[in-house]
């Protein structure tokens, strides 16, 4: 019974090719944008949890300030020392800390020199900490280990766009005059600090600082084993306030680091695809418009189902499917298209912004999702134009012209 | 056949399109949504960069800014000095310079205790440069003045007036910063910037409660009236390069801001727009199936039409005006729902900033429209030569 249901719409579907061709083609284009830009975002958001999550969820950074958004301002808060850095070491629980100093210096290769901010770092514990950072985003060269100490890793700008020859590894380049040498280059990164980034190990910088206090940017401190990272945050967070008299600092997790950044990411990628979604109504409207024609073309057919006993519900159901089918094809086909135009989108990203790192990623419940929502789509559209049709009085119907 | 007017092309076209008055009526509003949804997205995106403009240029017209730290941002490790300050004091064309320094303090008001942020400033010329450079509002008291050099007195932002603490702090009161009494002499309107929660103090003040002194993270100088802003920051830029040895700092001028801030909104803007097209996209697509139908409809009308010597193009004339009327009172109707949208919107972002308005020009308005009625024809194009192209024999037999 309902495969005939089915055959019938069906038929009125394939009756007006180009019209149904048509209003299908307005619901790929509305999925189509919505999975592609969905995908795009997610890709970002994904992008970012790999980052923080190379730095591992039992880390936690403090940083000096009220917010990562006083940082973001140009206002600075007194910074970390090595003081706090051992208070950090205290806390039961944690398993070690280094703090991540950050100064301007003066690079030269050549007679070029360019001011650019450098990052040292414990290059002990850089292996463990950000090794897989570096060792996944490094173009050439490696990380640092034991024993190094006038060595750098240079960022991916760094390298070929600021000097007038390409730094590679095993190239010096000069600190405020004394000599480094390069043993890695990090990939293109997408963003002008990591580009620009020139890292070198803690003890060579002190070194740099001359009498100058060294200060910290950021603390990162491991937890043990089986130790819960809020409740461990919290602690730290008690007594670094202790220690410092005020809390002028942030402690957070990898994972409220992620949040932050993904509620940006979603408040910004939420309006973009709820401005594609308008066109998902508009096709919507087309839906509509179409089965109140197919209706109005098939007023004789159904009087003639009427008359020799079709109820209500099956002339509605007739055309809800028809409406359905509609959008299930729509949203389809809007899935088979943003796959290949997320894969094109991808590569711009990649070639154009320079995140080599970037992948686009489609969440598979987000093509069921839009196979549904399509689907849906149809049958409320068909909804009003189903209910005149299941209305006609049979009568009129079979006297209609 | 004689040459037919335009008013009888309209009349043939109106004539169809009552013909199905709810498909026509579907169609248009395929396209009002579609227009609207551009219409509103233009006049926000537009009033944002008019309002950012009008912020940035009303205020700091004569602002020079120099931060420490390259283009990177700054860590926390760079400062500017006093070496620094005296030398873009001493330069033609500046009135005056503020350096700011800042730290984290414990604020305690009737017995409560906060952390705050606090900006250590010279108050000589600060009521001037509050209103000028720093753009910002009095809600109530006073700012610091040249009288408030030595004493402990403190200039504090909306929030830490009135959400910080439990109770309201009013000028008149007192906060203890890190132990020592600071009477408030003024409250800030909102900025919904970090200084909200913080507060000004004088310089000798900050040196006594915070031990530091001479690490400046940012310096703001007033430009004199008709002076060339540009030239002068050039001129910033070349003896702080000569004290500090290397560009290890930026100086920025209202025109850069702007032009960074005009940046991102354009970006994101441009994003939103196109995507909003796309809702046009669809509409057109609406447009085109709308005149399919109207053209097999009336395949009879056309043979007769070309029996009695109607050319090609005049039928094409016929589907072509009725696919742009289609447009227009689309076009029509959506710049007016469209503007119902963007004002609900600009409501709700007034609640959060006062000044902003959202953009609505003549161009605005003649240019969606015209894009509507291109919009019509383009997709009535197809169907319309379909219908020309019919041969009148059989178009009559059907």
């Amino acid at each position: 019974m309902i495969e005939d249901l089915f055959f019938l719409a069906w038929k009125g579907l394939t009756h007006r090719k180009i019209r149904s061709f048509l209003t299908v083609i307005s619901i790929v284009i509305g999925i189509c944008a919505i999975v592609t830009l969905t995908a795009v975002s997610k890709g970002f958001e994904a992008s970012i949890s790999a980052i923080l999550e190379q730095f591992g969820a039992d880390t936690i950074l403090i940083v000096p300030g009220k917010s990562l958004g006083t940082l973001m301002a140009g206002f600075v808060a007194a910074p970390l020392t090595d003081r706090d850095v051992d208070v950090v070491l205290r806390v039961p629980g944690v398993k070690d800390a280094a703090g991540i100093a950050a100064k301007t210096m003066i690079i030269r290769v050549g007679h070029k020199k360019v001011p650019l901010t450098v990052f040292g770092y414990e290059a002990e514990k850089f292996a463990e900490y950000y090794g897989k950072v570096t060792e996944t985003y490094m173009e050439s060269g490696r990380i640092f280990r034991k024993g190094d100490k006038y060595v750098a890793i240079i960022g991916n700008d760094v390298a070929h766009k600021i000097f007038d020859t390409d730094i590679t590894p095993g190239r010096s380049i000069y600190i405020n005059d004394k000599r480094f040498r390069v043993i890695g280059v990090l990939l293109p990164a997408g963003n002008q600090q990591d580009n620009l980034s020139v890292s070198i190990p803690i003890e060579a910088f002190k070194e740099l600082l001359g009498g100058d206090e060294l200060t910290y940017w950021a603390i990162m401190a491991k937890a043990a084993p089986g130790t819960d990272i809020t409740t461990l945050a919290e602690k730290i967070k008690k007594k670094l306030k202790q220690a410092r008299g005020a809390e002028d600092f942030q402690v957070t997790t990898s994972e409220d680091l992620l949040n932050q950044i993904n509620s940006i990411l979603g408040t910004i990628s939420a309006i973009v695809i709820a401005v594609a979604a308008i066109s998902l109504i508009v096709g919507g409207v087309g839906i509509m418009n179409t089965m109140y024609m197919s209706v109005m073309e098939r007023t004789r057919e159904i009087g003639v189902m009427k008359a020799v006993g079709a109820q209500r519900w099956q002339i509605r159901t007739i055309f809800l499917i028809e409406a359905g089918l509609i959008g299930l094809l729509g949203a389809i086909a809007g899935d088979l298209l943003a796959i290949v135009l997320v894969k094109v989108i991808e590569n711009a990203i990649r070639t154009s912004l320079g995140i080599m790192y970037y992948s686009a990623y489609i969440p598979p419940g987000v093509l069921l999702g839009a196979a549904v929502l399509g689907f849906f789509i149809g049958v409320i559209s068909g909804y009003l134009p189903a209910r005149r049709a299941a209305r006609l009085n049979p009568v009129e119907a079979l006297r209609y012209e | 056949m004689e040459e037919a007017a335009v008013i009888d092309y309209v009349y043939l076209a109106w004539k169809g399109l009552r013909h199905q008055p709810l498909r026509s009526f579907l169609t248009v509003i395929a396209v009002v949504i579609g227009i609207a949804a551009v219409f509103a997205l233009i006049s926000v995106i537009q009033g944002a960069k008019e309002t950012i403009t009008h912020e940035l240029t009303e205020l700091g017209a004569n602002r020079i800014i120099v931060l420490p730290g390259t283009v990177m941002g700054n860590y926390g490790g760079d400062y500017l000095t006093d070496e620094d300050r005296e030398a873009i004091e001493s330069i033609p064309g500046i009135k005056y310079a503020i350096a700011i320094q800042t730290a984290v303090v414990s604020a305690e008001v009737g017995g409560e205790e906060r952390s705050i942020q606090v900006y250590g400033i010279d108050p000589t010329n600060f009521s001037r440069a509050f209103k000028t450079i720093i753009g910002g509002y009095l809600e109530s008291g006073r700012t610091l003045d040249r009288s408030d050099k030595g004493r402990f007195v403190i200039f504090i932002g909306n929030k830490l007036a009135h959400d910080v603490f439990d109770k309201d702090i009013l000028p008149g009161s007192t906060i203890y910063i890190n132990g020592k009494p600071f009477r408030v002499v003024g409250v800030m309107k909102e900025t919904h910037t970090p200084i909200d929660y913080g507060a000004y103090i004088p310089e000798l003040a900050f040196k006594e409660v915070t031990g530091r002194w001479g690490k400046y993270i940012r310096i703001a100088a007033e430009v004199a009236e008709g002076s060339d802003i540009e030239s002068i920051a050039e001129k910033i830029k070349r003896r702080l390069r000569a004290i500090r040895g290397a560009e290890d700092f930026r100086v920025l001028t209202s025109k850069q801001i702007l032009q960074r801030v005009n940046r991102i909104i354009t970006m994101l803007g441009a994003l939103l727009i196109v995507v909003g097209a796309i809702s046009l996209v669809v509409g057109g697509l609406g447009i085109m199936n709308t005149m399919y139908m109207s053209v097999t409809e009336r395949t009879r009308e056309i043979g007769i039409m070309k029996a009695v010597g109607a050319t090609k193009w005049q039928i094409m004339a016929i589907f072509l005006s009725e696919a742009a009327i289609i447009g227009t009172l689309g076009g029509i109707a959506g710049e007016a729902f469209g503007l119902a949208v963007a004002k609900g919107i600009e409501g709700y972002i007034q609640t959060i900033l006062e000044s902003y308005h959202i953009s609505i020009t003549p161009a605005l308005f003649i240019s969606l429209l015209a894009f509507s009625a291109v919009v019509g024809i383009v997709s009535g194009l197809l169907p319309a030569k379909m219908g020309a192209d019919l041969d009148p024999v059989e178009a009559i037999r059907q």
